[in-house]
């Protein structure tokens, strides 16, 4: 497993608030190897990109906070690292694409001045026409028609798929050996979406860095992803290669879940849902947090915690059906 | 831009027609200037005739008629206690006031928006309370108040600095001082309150992806994107420097143009009012229009809309 590039141990983020603790991210633990792609899924509110955040080490202000756990980076756990450190980490080791395209350019300076920062920190003594000649070549990699009349522009003078392009562009110009994507193409047109995902694999392809790709639509991670991660309530539910679980899922939130997507084909009847609400992050139950929504609850799924079982080759599940089949 | 120029233009130029009316016959409330100017045992004769010379016998209106039509013409009347054209009064003391302005504001910039990023920073700690304190401080004091108090201070107790009039540098610390204070509680604040606004936007947590340092994140990406509303204030600043002058100059009895407002009010010299007021509304409106057409280069989408 010498290909592991990053490996998540346990990872605890709470939220310490006035009113109680909130468990946004309680015991997550996954890894990522070089050139593989990790889906999370999960529905909004079970501690998807509060994951990526606490990896990068930017928790929002207002009591977040990693308690407990291991983030490795080739060996090394960053969470250990002084701020100074992570910064030099930042960028160059891993990096990030947030959710919103329209908001995450400065709007006051140029692509080129955004993009020339991130590049500046990699080519330290470089000369400005040197910088600005690698962002032009930035710029086209991510398939950003005139690359050179584009780098004067300024953020609202581009489209929202053009900027999140830029973003990506930003992202991968320290050569990360981790991106996340943060639900890169939630705010983009359809279209384009695909045309995004599309352009995320070759860049992939051609620099071999490992994506974490945060999103709740299981579409994107079937086209997307080698493994995928689901997440409910703060923790990992089930895990492994995407082919596994979308034709043999073991736990019944996966089940759900990937029934609750429409079908194009047959009879267009109602949709699927899943009754109940998630439990509150403040208040978790002790037993299996997906039990008050589980049609196969049993006793003890309410008593206890069920381990984490593995259901096949590089598929976990955690789970009291599953482990006791 | 040359459309938003010229209808700013056509708005001031309403805007200057109301404050000429105002100022017109709000000034001939006050009373009249031949009491103020005539020796105390002057005959009723004497009084009719100065009434006279001064153009002050016919009606009110015929008066407002005679004012604004000579107004147009560029004639803003005769000083009546100066004997000397109003305008020319306000020009020959203008500079005196602009080179006690840039100061001021230079002192409420270099002061307010800094201790604002700092309050941002620490917002809720002790830093920003004492920020605030400072704000508080500068707003609830009145400037009349300030430079008695620094006179009193910094040139009766201490002797360390000149109490009035213009000289050397010396001579613009506590002007300065009194005129900057209230800015520097303005800039702070609004400062302080952009400033959390914009740390908290996605593409403050993309700079810090991207592994930028904190200091390139608060004061370059946070800051430029803050100064926004900042500049917006400044046009508005500007208007209480000029106002704020009168009382500060007359305070360190410094010979510009609000000491001459205040002159022109004491001694109800209606021409040198009326001209002072309408030519200081014609700097206010001059100095937003270039502000507003300064923000276009701080922020690029209203220069490339």
């Amino acid at each position: 497993m010498s290909d592991t590039v990053l490996e998540v141990r346990d990872l605890h983020t709470h939220f310490f608030l006035r009113r109680g603790v909130v468990k946004a991210v309680d015991g997550v633990s996954f890894s990522l190897r070089r050139g593989e792609v990790l889906g999370l899924v999960g529905e909004s509110g079970c501690g998807k990109s509060l994951t990526a955040l606490s990896l990068m080490r930017l928790l929002p202000k207002g009591g977040a906070r990693t308690i407990k756990g291991e983030v490795l980076l080739g060996g090394e756990n960053i969470l250990e690292r002084t701020p100074a450190e992570m910064r030099e980490i930042r960028g160059r080791r891993i990096s990030m694409v947030l959710q919103d395209p329209q908001t995450s350019l400065n709007p006051v300076f140029s692509v080129g001045d955004q993009l020339r920062e991130a590049i500046e920190r990699r080519r330290k003594g470089a000369s400005l026409s040197e910088i600005m000649k690698e962002a032009v070549a930035a710029l086209r990699r991510v398939e950003i028609a005139a690359p050179e009349q584009r780098i004067g522009q300024y953020p609202h003078q581009m489209s929202g798929g053009m900027k999140q392009r830029v973003v990506g562009a930003i992202a991968i110009s320290g050569e990360p050996e981790v991106l996340i994507a943060d639900e890169p193409t939630t705010a983009l047109d359809v279209t384009i979406q695909l045309q995004y995902l599309k352009l995320l694999k070759r860049l992939q392809a051609e620099n071999g860095m490992a994506i974490l790709f945060i999103t709740h639509d299981f579409g994107v991670v079937g086209r997307m992803c080698d493994r995928v991660a689901v997440m409910y309530a703060g923790r990992i539910v089930e895990c492994g290669p995407v082919k596994q679980i979308f034709e043999a899922p073991s736990h019944p939130y996966t089940r759900a879940l990937i029934a609750s997507v429409p079908k194009m084909t047959g009879s267009a009847g109602r949709l699927t849902t899943i009754e109940g609400q998630p439990p509150s992050l403040m208040d978790l139950p002790a037993g299996c947090r997906f039990a008050s929504r589980c049609a196969h609850v049993e006793q003890h799924c309410l008593d206890a915690y069920p381990g984490t079982v593995r259901v096949g080759d590089e598929h976990t599940a955690d789970c009291w059906k599953v482990s006791a089949s | 831009m040359k459309r938003f120029i010229a209808r700013r233009l056509m708005q001031g130029v309403v805007l200057l027609c109301m404050v000429a009316t105002i100022v017109f016959f709000l000034g001939r409330l006050t009373g009249n200037p031949v009491d103020l100017m005539l020796p105390e045992d002057a005959t009723p004769e004497d009084r009719t005739a100065l009434i006279q010379t001064l153009g002050l016998d016919g009606p009110i209106l015929d008066q407002f008629a005679i004012f604004v039509g000579n107004a147009v013409h560029g004639d803003l009347g005769t000083s009546i206690r100066m004997r000397q054209p109003a305008a020319e009064a306000f020009f020959d003391r203008l500079p005196n006031t602009l080179m006690l302005i840039p100061w001021a504001l230079l002192l409420g910039m270099m002061l307010g928006i800094p201790l604002g990023v700092v309050a941002a920073l620490h917002r809720g700690g002790w830093l920003d309370r004492a920020a605030g304190t400072v704000a508080v401080l500068g707003v609830a004091m009145p400037s009349f108040w300030l430079g008695i108090l620094l006179i009193f201070v910094f040139s009766v107790e201490l002797g360390w600095l000149p109490s009035s009039r213009m000289g050397g540098p010396d001579h613009y610390v506590l002007p300065v001082i009194t005129l900057g204070t209230f800015l520097v509680a303005g800039f702070m604040r609004i400062t302080r309150s952009a400033m959390l606004e914009v740390m908290e936007s996605e593409f403050v947590k993309l700079a810090r992806i991207k592994g930028l340092s904190e200091t390139t994140v608060i004061w370059k990406h946070c800051l430029r994107n803050a100064l926004i509303p900042v500049l917006t204030l400044w046009g508005v600043f500007v208007g209480n420097l000029i106002t704020g002058a009168i009382v500060t100059e007359t305070v360190f009895a410094w010979p510009g143009i609000g000491r001459l407002t205040y002159e022109a009010v004491i001694y109800r010299d209606f021409p040198l009012l009326q001209a002072v007021i309408i030519l200081e509304s014609i700097l206010i409106l001059a100095i937003n229009l270039g502000v507003d057409i300064l923000y276009a280069y701080v922020d690029p989408r209203i220069r490339l809309a």
